[in-house]
């Protein structure tokens, strides 16, 4: 049976969720759990106490004219599945909105977008804004590059929209990442997001790793820069 | 206590309520706690660690993340999505746990880079019984739960932990019959990579692709 793996992981989840702790809980029960949480509670007020005051120049959070960065021209990428050649270029969309305790990513611009037998050109300068597929598991090649080099773990994650109003989210840990912070999602789309057939709105987001949004709600409601991709999957 | 009675809580805790603060954090503190036993208990043998200091460590590392930044984990809880408190805390911490027990790496089983065309061609019930005889099953969990978004772990939950028909998972989580296939589809890949990993002693969880990513560095 094709599950017989996911099944077995779930009926060891089932087993562990009913087996008693391995290290016993007792830390955290009477004086003992209230000392740790006066410690944790203790460490996270210091925090806030040091937090620079609303007027000592907050960091950015929006998009504008000052912190949107240029990038520079790249080679041109192949894309062997459809025969798409894209160079580079692209304004960048958005500074990233962080929490004030993480160092901001720099602005990422769209390297290459490319994907099914055919794809529509856009706004851009040489980068498609539509993607037609035939099918979900059509290839796809998505490349997304910082305005400067990028160290530390970094997460993607794909917020999708269709016409009608159904919404898709996932993670995406299957991206490659280059030591340099380029981000790349190279396979079938459906390796990355379930797509079903209909015309999507694709959001494609970059964020350090554990400051994703974790869900369709938050990619909305959370300020997160995005990159958009329209993909229309049609057989007929 | 009711969800309604949760939502008050949390909402008055990260409104500055100290006293609302201190009973969140208890209820809070277990939970985790709980977790962080589990993935203690699979890899402090090994590296010959305190595992009660490693266990107080995380509790207290999983608990800042979720009140840090004015409770911005937190307040992505919803009870209408399903979820308890507790349940929705233990899923936060089952993702971030291995992040931290590898010292922010991703997850500890995630370095092996695995050949795509094995994933592609591996035989699953031969995976899952090799993974049981090396009790390596956790070891696979622990990689996939680093992997999965709330909406994966929604699903696995609902499919392959209460055993729901992904018939009535999809009418439930207002999917297409089609996109619960296309999940499974998904999850079976990261599944297969995970348990490659494992059983080929490295237990790696990353395609080659993602040797250099998987989401992070390389």
């Amino acid at each position: 049976m094709a599950d017989e793996l996911l099944e077995a992981l779930g009926q060891r989840q089932r087993e562990t969720d009913a087996a008693k702790p391995p290290i016993p809980l007792g830390d955290f029960e009477g004086e003992a759990g209230d000392a740790l949480l006066d410690d944790m509670f203790g460490e996270l007020d210091d925090k806030a106490r040091q937090k620079p005051a609303p007027s000592e120049s907050p960091p950015p959070t929006e998009a504008s004219p000052d912190n949107v960065t240029a990038l520079p021209k790249r080679s041109p990428a192949v894309w062997a599945g459809a025969g798409i050649v894209i160079a580079a270029a692209a304004a960048l969309v958005l500074w990233l909105a962080m929490p004030s305790s993480i160092d901001p990513l720099p602005a990422y611009g769209p390297v290459s977008i490319a994907g099914g037998p055919a794809a529509v050109r856009g706004d851009h300068e040489g980068i498609p804004e539509v993607l037609k597929l035939e099918d979900p598991s059509d290839n796809i090649e998505w490349r997304f590059a910082p305005a400067t080099s990028v160290e530390g773990d970094l997460e993607v994650v794909l917020s999708a929209r269709r016409a009608d109003g159904e919404r898709v989210f996932a993670t995406v840990p299957n991206a490659t990442v280059t030591p340099t912070g380029s981000v790349q999602l190279r396979g079938p789309l459906n390796s990355f997001i379930e797509l079903d057939e209909g015309h999507w709105t694709v959001q494609v987001i970059i964020a350090r790793a554990g400051h994703a949004p974790g869900s369709a709600e938050d990619a909305m409601r959370e300020d997160w820069p995005r990159f958009p991709i329209e993909v229309i999957i049609d057989a007929s | 206590m009711s969800d309604l009675d949760d939502v008050e809580l949390v909402s008055r805790a990260l409104a500055g309520d100290g006293a609302a603060r201190r009973e969140l954090g208890r209820r809070l503190m277990r939970a985790v706690a709980r977790e962080a036993s589990f993935a203690v208990a699979r890899l402090a043998a090994a590296e010959g660690r305190d595992p009660r200091q490693e266990v107080k460590d995380l509790v207290h590392d999983v608990l800042l993340g979720l009140f840090d930044n004015d409770g911005q984990q937190l307040r992505r809880w919803d009870p209408t999505r399903g979820r308890s408190l507790e349940s929705f805390v233990q899923l936060i911490a089952r993702r971030r746990i291995p992040r931290m027990l590898s010292g922010g790496r991703g997850n500890p089983w995630a370095d092996a880079p695995i050949d795509p065309a094995d994933i592609d061609t591996a035989d699953d019930a031969d995976l899952a019984k090799r993974l049981e005889q090396r009790n390596q099953l956790d070891q696979v969990l622990a990689a996939m739960h680093a992997k999965m978004n709330d909406r994966d772990h929604d699903l696995f939950d609902l499919i392959f932990v209460q055993e729901i028909s992904p018939d009535a998972v999809a009418e439930q989580m207002d999917m297409t019959r089609g996109a619960v296939n296309a999940w499974s589809y998904r999850m079976r890949k990261l599944a297969r990579a995970a348990a490659l990993g494992a059983a080929a002693g490295t237990g790696g969880a990353s395609t080659q692709a993602a040797a250099s990513g998987g989401a992070r560095h390389g």
